[in-house]
């Protein structure tokens, strides 16, 4: 089920919340964790009901080997039993992510090095099973170092499926979810909280419907007809897909936090205007932020983090990153993305002080620049198709006619379309360009001159004016959902 | 402004807008879900996929047309004028049998009276999957759920494109000419621009068996042919076959699959000659329509005055007929016509 479906907006979320609450005012609190967990298993196999069996049994086995870990928490003598059976446990939760998401790259690699031919086994990705895997990793290590409570099943599998978080993260931690479920001040309906989380929600609804997803139109047609693209329409492209996945990610994300504040439950912030970053160490303390907490808890300071010396640090930060590359997806160019950040970011590092007299507003260019050229390897769907992007926007025409008419069209949307009718401004040779250039100036001016969502939320106070705002800006979106096919065809 | 008023007065708004926007579409409705057109709204129809269902559940007719762009320009008025039948057109571009027997299915929840189906048959596209339709349908208009129709009560397109849009522009569709593309193609029809446009298809020496289309078509027979004209005994079927220009026939001619197209011409009209309720028009062989390229836009779509010549046809009952004396007569002249062309002299005229 998605965030911007007709289903979880009418139905999923009015009936979770009021299951929920009911339950708790009728003090039966287990009851109300258990109605949420079983939502949540709803929620995320309405994708595709053979998913189900899978996170189930993940969660099973992960808390199981929990138990076992915790009845012999303090015992000396079973330490080294406790610390190989965490290895074998997060073994086997990678093995798993490694079946479903990286098998076929796996065989793939090896038919090409040698020649072989073995059948690939084309297995449906589960559903967020890169974000439920390593939350659960996590926890499993945080077990062994002995930095777990004892948790109930129930407060464990909720803090593993609460729906918000389960298919694109937030990766949450143990000790920030189990403990709000716990907290019986949380188990009230508390207004101040569902209005910031309405405020939340809606925003975020739109950044995905009103924004990514028009950018991610454009970006979709680029991909399909490349041939037809010049330079200029591909480097549009790319900025176009820089721009949707920053709306379409935190949007999703501001989403989960709305929905979470509607609980009572703070979920933590993951992207806080990373286009506003002016070198790539700032960027990544704001982009995708709680993986990167992943990451540094439990790559890059078990290996030593900073501790071993200037080398063992520059390799230790690009292993995080390599490693991020991989688990961003099954593929070459995810991870010469991953390189490409790891080298930049190392050098940055190394070079921070020199890096930061870089006049600002050159250093945010140059910092934009790179993560659009990363991003280049991050979309592609293979290097050849990288390498391609890169010889069009570095060696083709940059001729503002030469764009392909049906990209453009791309951003005609209905309502501004009658809008432009209504101005008069569709009557004139340059009118087609008016929507492509006017979309991209708003989404920067919201990216670099607005608060983000997270700031918003936090300031938010109730007045008319955001009643009003709140009020459109859902019915735009909902009514964005669905749209007419019209096939405008001429063949029989 | 407290935060329980705020989030109050916030509910309430955005449920009222929801109403609202439901409320509208379902008053105006202008795919004709939940009833027929209101007096006075200047109704645009130009989505065949999602207005022909509504159409033909709730709007009044006595007789419809079927088929694929070939029936396009077809004016129902003719029919009002020539034969006294109220029709209404359910064109689907490219339509396959699926395409067909869902229409009728809304076709039969209409509880007026059906005398008349006038179902233009185009064979190319009748011997595939048997639950193929020829694009994805808006299942919601389709289906008997009440629940999916909100894909329908909150969709921009709706409210847009067909309810803001007729009230701005006041130009209701004339539901004669509907989906019609004379206009659009007035500027195409003509042998120049169909050679100019014309990829010569490639001698291909694969050899194809006779009975190749049939296994494909006698499935779609039984699922979704026969059926349709079984269950209304006491409507007239008019089954007929377009007219395609003679480069059309050219393709099959390089496939190699001539025979196998008259094989299966012969085998559905066999078929459908057993039945009472049907008349069969077999138009292909029309030398002077088929070989004068100034009556197309392509090889296979031809102008508004074809359309016009069939109905007469229909009108009059005997012209273009097909009886199980004349079937192999009529299929023979098409072949004789299609082999005996000279097309290198056509093509010649490219250059």
């Amino acid at each position: 089920m998605l965030f911007n479906s007709y289903i979880f907006i009418f139905l999923f979320l009015p009936l979770s919340l009021a299951g929920y609450f009911f339950w708790n005012k009728s003090g039966k609190y287990e009851w109300g964790k258990l109605w949420l967990t079983a939502m949540s298993l709803w929620f995320y196999a309405w994708f595709n009901v053979s998913y189900l069996p899978i996170i189930v049994v993940s969660v099973l086995g992960n808390y199981g080997l929990y138990r076992i870990l915790l009845g012999s928490r303090g015992r000396d003598e079973v330490r080294k039993r406790n610390l190989y059976l965490t290895v074998a446990g997060v073994a086997a939760n990678l093995g798993i992510l490694f079946y479903y998401k990286y098998f076929d790259f796996f065989l793939e690699n090896i038919n090409a090095m040698f020649h072989m031919d073995l059948t690939l086994q084309h297995v449906l990705l589960p559903l967020g099973i890169s974000f439920f895997t390593f939350q659960q990793v996590g926890f499993l290590v945080d077990t062994y170092r002995e930095e777990t409570k004892n948790y109930s099943f129930i407060d464990y599998a909720l803090f593993v499926t609460f729906f918000p978080q389960l298919v694109a993260g937030p990766i949450v931690t143990h000790d920030e979810i189990i403990c709000q479920f716990q907290d019986s001040s949380k188990k009230r309906w508390n207004t101040e909280n569902a209005s910031r989380g309405m405020y939340a929600f809606v925003c975020g609804l739109g950044k995905k419907v009103l924004l990514a997803d028009i950018f991610g139109k454009a970006v979709s047609w680029g991909f399909a007809n490349l041939d037809s693209m010049n330079g200029l329409a591909t480097l549009w492209m790319m900025v176009c897909y820089m721009v949707q996945l920053y709306f379409d990610f935190s949007g999703y994300c501001d989403m989960a936090r709305g929905i979470g504040y509607l609980f009572n439950i703070h979920i933590p912030v993951n992207f806080f205007s990373p286009y506003k970053s002016v070198n790539l160490v700032d960027f990544w303390k704001r982009w995708h932020i709680t993986l990167n907490r992943f990451f540094t808890k439990y790559v890059y300071i078990p290996l030593g983090g900073n501790r071993k010396g200037k080398v063992r640090t520059w390799i230790h930060i690009f292993m995080i990153y390599l490693v991020s590359g991989i688990w961003h997806g099954a593929g070459w160019t995810y991870l010469c993305w991953g390189v490409l950040h790891g080298i930049v970011y190392v050098l940055t590092r190394q070079m921070f002080s020199a890096v930061e007299r870089i006049p600002k507003v050159l250093a945010w260019f140059f910092n934009m620049a790179f993560f659009l050229l990363s991003l280049v390897f991050f979309r592609a769907e293979n290097l050849g198709q990288a390498v391609l992007l890169l010889q069009k926007m570095v060696t083709d025409s940059y001729g503002l006619s030469e764009i392909p008419e049906a990209f453009i069209q791309q951003f005609q949307t209905p309502e501004f379309f009658y809008c432009m009718k209504v101005l008069r401004l569709d009557g004139f040779s340059c009118s087609k360009y008016i929507l492509m250039f006017g979309y991209m100036a708003i989404a920067w001016f919201m990216l670099l001159c607005c608060k983000n969502v997270t700031e918003k939320t936090e300031d938010f106070r109730p007045t008319y004016g955001k009643t009003v705002f709140v009020t459109i800006l859902f019915l735009w979106s909902v009514v964005s959902f669905s749209e007419v096919s019209a096939f405008l065809y001429f063949n029989f | 402004m407290t935060y329980k008023r705020w989030f109050i007065t916030t509910g309430i708004s955005m449920l009222a807008g929801l109403i609202g926007i439901g409320g509208l579409v379902v008053i105006v409705d202008p795919f004709f879900h939940y009833h027929g057109p209101i007096p006075g709204f200047p109704y645009q129809i130009d989505n065949q996929l999602s207005q022909n269902p509504g159409m033909a559940e709730h709007m009044e007719y006595d007789s419809i047309m079927l088929g694929s762009s070939m029936t396009v320009n077809f004016e129902t008025d003719w029919f009002e004028e020539e034969m006294g039948l109220h029709m209404l057109k359910l064109s689907y571009n490219g339509a396959y049998p699926k395409d067909i027997s869902n229409i009728m299915e809304k076709v039969d929840a209409n509880k007026g009276e059906l005398r008349q189906v006038f179902w233009g048959v185009d064979l190319a596209s009748y011997t595939g999957g048997v639950e193929e339709t020829k694009y994805p349908l808006p299942e919601y208009l389709y289906n008997e759920s009440v629940w999916d129709d909100v894909n329908y009560l909150y969709n921009k397109g709706v409210l847009l494109d067909y309810i803001l849009k007729p009230v701005v522009e006041r130009e209701p569709t004339n539901l004669s000419s509907v989906y019609s593309s004379e206009e659009s193609l007035k500027d195409c029809y003509s042998r120049e621009y169909v050679l100019a446009n014309y990829t010569v298809p490639e001698k291909n020496d694969a050899y194809f068996p006779e009975d190749m289309f049939i296994e494909g078509l006698e499935a779609n027979l039984q699922a979704n042919i026969l059926p349709v004209i079984e269950s209304h005994p006491d409507t007239k079927f008019t089954i007929f076959f377009p007219p395609y220009s003679v480069l059309y026939w050219y393709e099959y001619i390089q496939n190699n699959q001539m025979d196998a197209v008259m094989y299966e011409y012969r085998y559905f009209m066999e078929k459908l000659l057993l039945y009472d309720n049907v008349e069969l028009y077999f138009f292909p062989g029309e030398e002077e329509i088929v070989c004068d390229l100034d009556f197309y836009a392509d090889t296979g779509h031809y102008n508004q005055s074809v359309n016009k010549y069939m109905k007469q046809c229909f009108a009059l009952g005997k012209y273009y007929r097909i009886t199980e004396d004349n079937l192999e007569e009529e299929l023979q002249k098409l072949k004789d016509m299609v082999d005996g062309y000279d097309y290198d002299a056509l093509l010649a005229e490219r250059e």
